[in-house]
């Protein structure tokens, strides 16, 4: 009886410990999450600072293959981010 | 201080931390406006304190009548809402798609600690009747409840002070 009765009180406190790994496990995706969403924006507002610099013309020479390079860098940047939020559903949809 | 004192502040400020629960999550609705972590976890909270405040009397009444299966109850109803409360911050954070917050993760460890200190009271107790962990249980579960309340405080503060830093810092 007693027996019994202790391996109840253990199976709750394993399910418990359970539950509380998962929400560990939630707290680590959501700040890969967040460090890479700082990421995406640091990078945004470095290619709008670039832009910037493009249209006020403080970059003459070359402003052709500047221009390029820029929109080349844009591209990419907006294919990571989807596949950045690809990324992300996949992961999320796995939990729900 | 006396330790009767101390003790009996323990007790009178375990009665009433539920009531600080209550404020902190109205409080955090107040400033939120909106769900967040902190929101979730303060419900939970309060849910799960309140769950216990209200069961307590009954549960009380029923642990006084000899049985050993009545005692069990006594101890294994507080064990099941602790898991209830951690399944359920967990649940909710996903199904709202929240970022976990540090304040959830040491409230969760919180329920898991009580959790902890009610099965194994109930062992010392009826099965290897040690009597070692009384005080243990005595003071623990009140000092664990009461001391969550600054501790919440605290963590707030300092996450409304990284939120208007000019860059954003994410760990919160």
């Amino acid at each position: 009886m007693n027996l019994l009765l202790t391996l109840i009180l253990l199976l709750i406190n394993v399910l418990a410990l359970k539950a509380y790994r998962n929400l560990l496990l939630l707290r680590s995706i959501s700040q890969i999450q967040a460090e890479v969403e700082l990421e995406m924006h640091s990078r945004a507002h470095e290619l709008l600072v670039r832009r910037d610099q493009l249209e006020v013309g403080l970059l003459k020479d070359g402003a052709e293959t500047i221009d390029e390079q820029w929109k080349g860098d844009l591209a990419e940047y907006m294919e990571e981010f989807e596949q950045e939020a690809l990324l992300r559903a996949k992961s999320r949809l796995k939990r729900v | 201080m006396e330790w009767d004192t101390v003790e009996a502040l323990l007790f009178e400020l375990g009665k009433s931390v539920f009531i600080a629960y209550f404020v902190l999550f109205v409080l955090s609705v107040a400033f939120e406006r909106k769900v967040s972590s902190l929101v979730i976890s303060l419900m939970v909270l309060a849910v799960a304190n309140g769950a216990m405040t209200a069961l307590t009397p009954m549960l009380y009444q029923l642990a006084s009548s000899p049985g050993l299966i009545y005692k069990f109850l006594w101890y294994a109803v507080f064990v099941c809402i602790d898991g209830i409360a951690i399944f359920l911050l967990y649940k909710f954070h996903v199904m709202l798609r929240q970022n976990v917050s540090l304040i959830a993760n040491v409230i969760g460890f919180a329920f898991l600690m009580l959790a902890s200190i009610q099965s194994l009271r109930f062992v010392d107790r009826f099965v290897s009747n040690t009597e070692l962990l009384q005080s243990l249980y005595q003071y623990g579960v009140p000092l664990i409840n009461i001391m969550l309340v600054p501790l919440i405080v605290v963590l707030w503060i300092a996450k409304i002070k990284a939120e208007y830093r000019p860059v954003q810092a994410v760990v919160g």
